[in-house]
């Protein structure tokens, strides 16, 4: 392998490592007080979503095709996602909690990636359909809401008091949160569902993928049910939405590893 | 009158428990619970997915949805009172109770009605999909630079054009018929011979198969495609015995090939290739797309924020 040939990998990997840099000195200015600090933490949320983005175009224009063919790629886009939220967050909210819980999340979501990071592969036959870039982007977009969600409402359970105006404001994003997650979530499962019918001839096989995305869906349906029509609140609210995010990274990481399927191909 | 006004009260009572949110939760928790322990392994798989027990179930969830979406019109009820996004929200909860059901009902006549057919076809064999005779042009196997597989590619010839490539995600649609496929192999032809006897056989065996040379089926040969080597005129042949591997070697077409001191010969006599495919029917699979469709758009009027703003968002 020539020197050419590495160059783009190891670019990538330089900016997705400049991004954890840029999340962790985000995490730093979300704790401290004074003048000029908003705008840091404004400047350091952004220049980690560029970081994160340039490695995926890195990656991207490298293999040739969008960054949606293995674990390590996945998480990249939801660290990207992550990001994003991060900057939304940072732009739209004062409170320093919220900038500091995404930051938290999207570092050590991106420091745990990094041990996943490989050289991109050619396209499996099994993933190349038009079904893909539907699924993967529902995956992303739900997964991101959700890990936020799951890293407020841990915030909120460990630190906030009860019936504070403080927690009450965690607790309605994470609300937010979980609520624009499900209907990508939903999506999640359509799409796969659409696309096993024509890749494996059955659109439910109880596949350990399927399950545990059904799974996780009956368990945020669970805590919409809870939180809207029994009044679920603060902490009981706080716990339900950790526990659900405990199958999502079960789904995510778990299955990959622990339960073979018709989704190896994923790890 | 009494029995009369005992008897609505159960039934009211009992129609309340049923489609209660507390009943349907039970069952949600009890239905992930199984489902998790299914996903554990294939044999636990087996055992909970396709008993009665889960079936009934996922039924008695479909009834308690069903009876929630008629008694408790989830939903409706804030939709009269409110107006604007609030009312089109609520709209959209009802709608997702709907779609749900909608969903469980078509997979169930979908999951009862469907039919599966497995063959295994040879390069130029013919087989016949609702009254069609489609043929089996060739497979071939596409390749990136680097050599891993790119997609394995079926062609078929059918009658007035509706033949076609069968992709790894792109089955062939032959009337309500989808033609997929799912392995790809060769199939051997061989010549067995006993020269000390005079005697002489011509017969065919797919790859992996066992072809028995024992009439108690104890003992028989295998073939294989190398690893390595020109795989339409060479096999690994292997000697079997109750599962136990007894010999192994490379057999090359045209050369005998004399196995041990059973004084048998064989000869690799030609190859072809040969795919294993499937005939599936789905009837309702357009319902189930226009259930999911509904579940799509309904579950996104949950994004529709009746509120403004948040408390402690940044003023403009």
């Amino acid at each position: 392998m020539n020197r050419l040939d590495t160059l783009p990998v190891q670019a990538e990997a330089i900016l997705f490592i400049a991004q954890l840099g840029f999340l962790f000195m985000s995490m730093i200015v979300s704790v401290l007080k004074g003048r000029g600090i908003g705008v840091a933490r404004i400047v350091t949320a952004a220049l980690a979503l560029a970081a994160a983005l340039a490695s995926a175009t890195v990656r991207t224009v490298g293999a040739g095709r969008l960054p949606f063919a293995s674990m390590y790629e996945f998480g990249l886009l939801l660290c990207i996602a992550l990001d994003g939220l991060l900057v939304f967050m940072t732009l739209r909210y004062e409170e320093r909690a919220f900038s500091l819980s995404a930051s938290i999340a999207a570092f050590v979501f991106g420091s745990i990636m990094l041990f996943f990071f490989q050289k991109a592969r050619p396209l499996a036959p099994a993933l190349k359909s038009a079904w893909l870039g539907a699924h993967v982007a529902t995956a992303v977009i739900a997964y991101g809401c959700l890990s936020l969600s799951a890293a407020l409402a841990l915030a909120g359970f460990v630190s906030a008091k009860s019936g504070t105006d403080r927690v009450s404001r965690i607790e309605t994003l994470v609300n937010r949160l979980i609520v624009a997650a499900f209907p990508f979530l939903t999506l999640l499962i359509i799409t796969g569902a659409i696309w096993a019918e024509y890749a494996w001839g059955s659109f439910w096989r109880w596949d350990p993928k399927e399950t545990w995305a059904l799974v996780t869906w009956l368990a945020y349906l669970g805590y919409l049910h809870l939180t809207r029509s029994r009044g679920w609140k603060e902490r009981k609210a706080f716990a339900l939405a950790i526990a659900a995010f405990a199958l999502v990274l079960f789904t995510f990481f778990g299955v990959n590893f622990l339960l073979p399927g018709l989704h190896s191909y994923m790890r | 009158m009494n029995l009369p006004r005992r008897f609505e009260a159960f039934l009211r009572a009992a129609g309340g428990a049923a489609s209660s949110m507390e009943a349907g939760l039970g069952l949600f928790i009890i239905i992930a619970s199984s489902a998790i322990v299914g996903s554990l392994s294939p044999l636990l798989s087996d055992a909970i997915y396709g008993s009665w027990p889960f079936a009934a179930l996922l039924i008695a969830l479909c009834a308690n949805t069903l009876a929630c979406t008629i008694i408790r019109k989830p939903g409706l009820g804030r939709a009269r009172t409110a107006a604007g996004k609030a009312r089109l929200r609520a709209l959209c909860v009802f709608a997702i109770h709907l779609s749900v059901l909608a969903i469980a009902a078509v997979g169930l006549w979908a999951s009862l009605e469907f039919t599966t057919e497995r063959i295994d076809v040879a390069e130029g064999e013919s087989f016949q999909v609702e009254g069609r005779s489609f043929k089996l042009d060739s497979i071939e196997i596409e390749r990136y630079a680097d050599g891993s597989v790119s997609d394995w590619v079926s062609r078929l010839s059918g009658p007035a054009g509706q033949g076609g490539a069968i992709r790894a995600n792109h089955p062939l649609r032959a009337g309500r018929t989808n033609i997929m496929q799912t392995g790809y192999g060769r199939r051997y032809s061989l010549l067995l011979a006993l020269p000390k006897e005079g005697v002489e056989r011509k017969l065919e065996i797919d790859e992996k198969a066992l072809l028995p040379l024992a009439k108690d089926g104890t003992i028989g040969i295998v073939l294989r495609r190398p690893e390595t080597g020109d795989e339409g005129r060479t096999a690994e042949l292997a000697l079997v015995s109750r599962s136990k591997t007894l010999l192994k070697a490379r057999v090359s077409e045209g050369i005998p090939f004399a196995l041990d001191d059973t004084g048998i010969e064989i000869t690799l006599a030609g190859s072809r290739v040969c795919g294993s495919f499937i005939l599936r029917r789905t009837p309702g699979i357009a319902f189930l797309w226009a259930a999911f469709a509904l579940l799509a758009i309904a579950s996104s009027g949950l994004l529709i924020d009746p509120a403004s703003r948040d408390k402690g968002e940044r003023t403009k």
